[in-house]
C-alpha cells in the first residue's frame, strides 16, 4: 500500500483513471470492483446503492448499479467488460461501508470478457505510475473544490 | 443557455419532461433550464426508496398515481401548486464532487427566491429555507451524460395530505410527521406571498440561472431527439417494474425526514416501542410504549429528550434505566443511526 496527499491506495490492484474505480484481478478471468479513494470521497455520504443482478452483460462505461448520496443518484460505471458474476450484498445491506473502507468493499465481480482484455492495459498500477497519477487528480480535484484543502 | 417552459402537464410529463431532457443531453449542448407546472397530484418516490413507505391504499383513495423518479430522496406530494424547475448540464461542466454541485446550481434558485421577497438561502447541503423552514424540495442525478438538479417552488402545500398517504408504524408517528411538516415546510403562501404567481416565479428562475450561467437565454422547444427521450421516459415511469424499483434490503425501524436534520423515528425491540422526533442534534421528544416498562415510560421519555449527536450521550442518558435502557437504544439506534 502506498499513501498519497492522505489517501491510502493497495497495490495489489489495478486503478482506472477514466472512472476512479480499482479493479482487482481474480482467478478465472474475474475482477473485483469497487471505488477508489477519490470516488468514495467525492461521492459524500453513501446513503443507498443498487447493483445490476449477476448475469448481467456489462460493457466499459455501462452502468453497474447506482449510488445515492445527499439525494444524488448516479451510475456506478464499469471499467471493465463482462458479465457481473456475483455482487456484494454486505454493501446493499450497508452502502456506509464505501466511504468508512472503499478499498475492502467492493461492489460486483465480472467474469471478463476475453476478447476486451486489451482494457486492461489503460489501467494504472505499481508506485510509480499510481503517484503522480493521484497526486495530480487530487491536486485537480481540489482546484475545483470537489475535496477539502 | 436554453430555456424550456413547458407550462402546465400531466403528472407524468411533468417528470418524464426532465429526465428525458438530461438523457438527450450531448456533452457539447449548453445548460437548459426546464420548468414545469404539475397539472394534477401525484406521489414522486425517489430511486432508491421503497415502495411500502407509502400507504398504497390511501393512495388510490387520495387519487394519487405513485410514479418514480431517478433521484434520490424520499416520497413527496405533488400538486398543481407546485413550479417545478430543472437545471440539466452536460457532466463535464458539472462541479466534480455533490457538495460543490448543489452549491452552485441551488445557489441561483435561493436568489430567485430572494427576488420574490423571501429571505432564503441554500441550508445544510441541500436545502433552500427561510429561517428553519424549508421552502424547497430539491434533488439531483446524473442521468446520460448529464447532470440535473431539480427543485419546486411551493405556491401552497398540502401537509395533512401528504402525512396520510404514508405508511407508518403507528398513528402517533402520524400526527409527529404532521406536527414536524407543519413546522418545518413551507410555502409562498404560508411566508405571506401568495400574489406571487408562476409566471412570477418561472421569471425570477430563468434571470436568476441566466445570471449565474454566464448566459443570455433562448427560449426552445424540446429538440425531437428530447421529445423522443421524454416520450421513453413516459413509457419507463409508468413500467410498474420501474416503479417497483431496484431490490433494496428492509431497512431497521421507520424514519421519516421532514428536511435536513429534521426527521421522526419509531423502532421496536422486545416489545417496546420508541418514537421520537430529531430537530438538529436533538430528540425533542419521545413516546415510550411498552406493557411492562410499569410506570417507567415517562422517565423514559424524559431521558431519551437531548443530544443525540454527541458520541455515547443517549446512550449515558438511558443507562440508570439499565435492561429497559439497552432496549430503548436497540429500538431506536437503527432510525438514528439511518443515513437516509
Amino acid at each position: 500500500m502506498i499513501e498519497i496527499a492522505g489517501y491510502e491506495l493497495r497495490l495489489d490492484r489495478l486503478y482506472d483513471p477514466a472512472t476512479h474505480m480499482w479493479v482487482q484481478l481474480q482467478e478465472g478471468c474475474r475482477a473485483r470492483i469497487g471505488l477508489d479513494p477519490l470516488s468514495s470521497e467525492t461521492s459524500g455520504d453513501v446513503v443507498a446503492l443498487s447493483l445490476v443482478e449477476p448475469g448481467t452483460i456489462v460493457a466499459q462505461g455501462e452502468s453497474v448499479g447506482d449510488l445515492e448520496a445527499a439525494k444524488f443518484v448516479g451510475p456506478l460505471v464499469s471499467p471493465v467488460t463482462g458479465t457481473v458474476d456475483e455482487v456484494n450484498r454486505d454493501v446493499l445491506l450497508e452502502p456506509a461501508l464505501l466511504n468508512r473502507d472503499p478499498a475492502t468493499n467492493w461492489l460486483v465481480t465480472v467474469a471478463l470478457d476475453p476478447s476486451t482484455r486489451h482494457e486492461l492495459d489503460a489501467f494504472l498500477s505499481g508506485a510509480e505510475q499510481l503517484r503522480p497519477w493521484f497526486t495530480v487528480e487530487v491536486d485537480r480535484f481540489r482546484t475545483q473544490g470537489a475535496i477539502a484543502e | 443557455m436554453r430555456l424550456i417552459d413547458a407550462g402546465t402537464v400531466g403528472a407524468l410529463r411533468s417528470q418524464a419532461l426532465w429526465h428525458g431532457i438530461a438523457a438527450a443531453m450531448g456533452p457539447d449542448d449548453e445548460p437548459t433550464l426546464s420548468l414545469c407546472r404539475p397539472g394534477e397530484a401525484y406521489m414522486s418516490l425517489g430511486y432508491h426508496r421503497r415502495l411500502d413507505e407509502l400507504d398504497q391504499a390511501a393512495c388510490s383513495r387520495e387519487g394519487l398515481p405513485i410514479l418514480r423518479r431517478r433521484i434520490g430522496g424520499g416520497p413527496v406530494l405533488i400538486d398543481d401548486q407546485q413550479l417545478f424547475f430543472q437545471i440539466t448540464m452536460p457532466v463535464r461542466r458539472a462541479p466534480a464532487s455533490i457538495s460543490r454541485l448543489y452549491a452552485t446550481l441551488l445557489e441561483p434558485a435561493a436568489a430567485a427566491f430572494r427576488a420574490l421577497g423571501l429571505d432564503a438561502r441554500v441550508d445544510g447541503l441541500n436545502d433552500i429555507a427561510v429561517g428553519p423552514r424549508k421552502i424547497s424540495g430539491t434533488g439531483a442525478g446524473q442521468i446520460g451524460e448529464a447532470v440535473v438538479v431539480v427543485g419546486n417552488v411551493i405556491f401552497d402545500f398540502d401537509h395533512a395530505r401528504m402525512a396520510r398517504v404514508l405508511a407508518l408504524p403507528d398513528p402517533g408517528m402520524h400526527d409527529e410527521c404532521l406536527r414536524l411538516m407543519r413546522r418545518h415546510v413551507s410555502s409562498l403562501r404560508d411566508e405571506g406571498l401568495a400574489h406571487v404567481t408562476a409566471a412570477d416565479a418561472a421569471t425570477a428562475l430563468r434571470d436568476a440561472y441566466a445570471t449565474a450561467l454566464d448566459g443570455a437565454v433562448t427560449s426552445a422547444e424540446p429538440t425531437a431527439a428530447e421529445v423522443a427521450e421524454i416520450t421513453r421516459f413516459e413509457a419507463r415511469l409508468r413500467d410498474p417494474a420501474w416503479q417497483r424499483g431496484p431490490d433494496l434490503p428492509e431497512r431497521a425501524g421507520r424514519r421519516v425526514k421532514v428536511r435536513s436534520n429534521v426527521f421522526v423515528v419509531h423502532g421496536e425491540q422486545d416489545g417496546v416501542s420508541v418514537l421520537a422526533s430529531v430537530v438538529g442534534d436533538d430528540i425533542e421528544c419521545a413516546t415510550v410504549a411498552a406493557p411492562a416498562l410499569n410506570g417507567t415510560a415517562a422517565a423514559l421519555e424524559r431521558a431519551l429528550v437531548g443530544n443525540v449527536v454527541a458520541p455515547g450521550a443517549l446512550a449515558a442518558r438511558l443507562a440508570p434505566f439499565g435492561e429497559c435502557g439497552g432496549q430503548i437504544l436497540a429500538a431506536i439506534g437503527p432510525g438514528l443511526e439511518a443515513r437516509w
